[in-house]
């Protein structure tokens, strides 16, 4: 009979270790032809020795787990290991390519090992098992939910700085450039306000004027001017912004 | 728009009072009624320096209240000239004054009562404005104060959810499962590290302040059970330059920034890198520098900013504006970030 052969990747080396430990007792016919602790070298062993079966933890330095199962598609039967993932489990019950969570048990790797024999067995469902793993990789990487702005990358001197969006009070476009406002700095950036407008939670940041986004957790006060204009004041600083008319809506309810 | 719509309706409103204020004089002040003069120059007057204050109201829109009332009283000046020597051409024309004799005779009484009538007239308008928004000030003082409490509970809670994580949880488990099968006493005391950062963790939640050194205990007991697992790929260093044991401090603050530093700094990272804390009391504030040697600031970026700007927050709603959080590249890789709060 061929002999079985695996690799098993994981950036924890305990990890690595326990899972080689417990394959040993589970299944001594199984070859462990190797060991990677990132995704890259992974991938590398994974098309160097082509093993029948690759156990890839998914969160890994260098590439992701799902990244080196798209990368070598076809190549070994893969064996997701994650630990608590809500998307990824989703992603895996519905789905015939196995998985393992974080801490492992015995029988659940008992089961998975029952399951890896009967496919290598079975001759002619590669290409169907490729569909799913197609599949399981495709929902994997939609996971991703809707990410708003959550730091702004602004050059001060030769240094770059990360402001958290919650310590903004404004964005406001001048000549080609924003202005980024808080409560104790003023920087500028490149990205025009229309393309922020479409980064920012909209449910925090409020566009109030063709050339001006605020923070509305930070506006202190609103008002109307002397002449009817309606403009926002905020926490610790002097400087105003208009509201267009157009806007005014917004804080009717105010 | 609303600007020209507003300056309307108050000049309107302006020669309503100019009209009233020239039939007051000719009647009951001057002692020869000329109707059609004092009408005129009183129009005039009334709205040049209206339309002025105007002008100088425009100008400090843009302030709050600093530059208000210098605008405002510069605006009635101005008005006032310029209705003075709107006047003066119209009685040069229509009488035939010159300059000489309506400085001696006339100018003095447009500029005494544009300014006698002037001053209450813009003090009515100013001060019906500012009672409406002192109004709607004290409503959002109100709405402010409540979902602020709200706000800081929420950001409170999602903290703590995030120093118990699932995935931080698991993954130690499991290496905690694996090593009893290579190294029972590493085991032992990994186990004894999750249960006393476990027991910690969730003490906190009924804590507002801890001491300063109490913290650095967490997150040393946090990142000793990330040494076990990431090896050689994680050394750290505390040093706690402050020479107080009994600071105190905000629990919630530290340990998410230092958690960042290890989930998109250092794990991603192939060879690791090293976490340094120090702490040093400067001029009465505390500052507190976490650095990464990790992966930096770029496709993560929102990701990480999830907790940064929680804990930003957070140190808001506790000091107010006094304190602060900044971020900043660190040399030659990775996130530097700065936390100053006031002792």
């Amino acid at each position: 009979m061929k002999q079985i052969t695996a690799i098993i990747a994981d950036d924890e080396e305990n990890l690595r270790i326990g899972i080689t430990t417990m394959l040993e007792q589970l299944w001594p016919q199984l070859t462990i032809l190797g060991q990677a602790e990132n995704g890259i070298e992974a991938l590398s062993l994974i098309e160097k020795i082509r093993p029948d079966i690759a156990f890839l933890d998914i969160q890994m330095p260098g590439m992701t787990g799902v990244e080196v199962a798209k990368k070598s598609a076809g190549l070994s039967k893969v064996v997701f290991i994650t630990a608590y993932d809500q998307y990824a489990v989703q992603a895996f019950e519905s789905e015939a390519v196995d998985y393992i969570l974080k801490p492992l048990t015995m029988d659940r790797l008992h089961t998975t090992i029952l399951r890896l024999k009967n496919q290598l067995g079975a001759k002619d469902d590669t290409r169907y098992v490729d569909e799913k793993l197609k599949k399981v990789i495709q929902v994997l990487e939609n996971r991703i939910t809707p990410d708003y702005l959550r730091l702004i990358k602004v050059k001060t001197g030769d240094d770059l700085r990360f402001v958290p969006v919650s310590q903004v009070l404004y964005f406001k476009a001048e000549d080609k450039y924003t202005i980024v406002q808080t409560a104790g700095h003023e920087f500028l950036i490149k990205t025009p306000i229309k393309e922020l407008e479409n980064t920012l939670d909209p449910n925090q940041f409020w566009r109030v004027h063709r050339s001006a986004i605020v923070n509305i957790d930070k506006i202190k006060i609103v008002k109307r001017s002397f002449t009817h204009q309606m403009m926002v004041g905020f926490d610790g600083i002097n400087q105003c912004i208009r509201v267009s008319r157009s806007h005014e809506h917004l804080f009717k309810q105010m | 728009m609303s600007n020209l719509k507003g300056i309307i309706s108050s000049l309107a409103i302006t020669a309503v009072f100019n009209t009233a204020i020239a039939l007051l004089l000719n009647f009951m002040v001057l002692k020869e009624p000329q109707l059609f003069e004092t009408f005129v120059i009183s129009q005039l007057t009334g709205l040049s320096i209206c339309l002025f204050v105007h002008i100088g109201m425009i100008i400090s829109d843009e302030k709050i209240n600093k530059w208000m009332g210098g605008c405002i009283a510069l605006g009635l000046i101005t008005g006032v000239i310029v209705g003075g020597l709107l006047s003066w051409g119209f009685l040069s024309v229509f009488f035939g004054v010159d300059l000489g004799y309506y400085f001696k005779h006339v100018f003095l009484y447009i500029a005494v009562f544009g300014i006698v009538f002037g001053v209450p007239i813009t003090y009515f308008f100013s001060s019906r404005e500012k009672l409406i928004e002192s109004e709607k000030r004290i409503q959002n003082e109100k709405i402010k104060r409540l979902t602020m409490e709200k706000e800081a509970a929420m950001i409170t809670l999602r903290l703590l959810q995030a120093q118990i994580e699932p995935h931080f949880l698991f993954n130690t488990l499991s290496n905690v499962i694996s090593l009893f099968d290579i190294d029972v006493a590493k085991a032992k005391q990994m186990l004894i590290d999750v249960n006393e950062y476990l027991r910690v963790s969730l003490a906190r939640t009924r804590q507002e302040m801890v001491t300063l050194s109490q913290e650095l205990d967490l997150v040393r007991q946090y990142l000793d059970i990330f040494k076990i697992r990431m090896g050689k790929r994680l050394s750290y260093e505390i040093n706690d330059q402050t020479g107080r044991h009994d600071l105190i401090f905000p629990p919630l603050i530290v340990q998410p920034l230092v958690e960042n530093a290890i989930k998109y700094g250092l794990e991603p990272k192939i060879g690791g890198g090293k976490i340094s804390i120090n702490c040093e009391i400067e001029k009465e504030m505390l500052n507190i520098v976490i650095s990464d040697t990790g992966m930096g600031l770029y496709e993560n970026a929102n990701q990480a900013g999830i907790g940064i700007n929680n804990v930003s927050q957070r140190l808001e709603s506790i000091y107010g504006t006094k304190a602060g959080l900044t971020l900043t590249q660190n040399y030659p890789s990775g996130v530097k970030a700065i936390i100053k709060v006031p002792l």
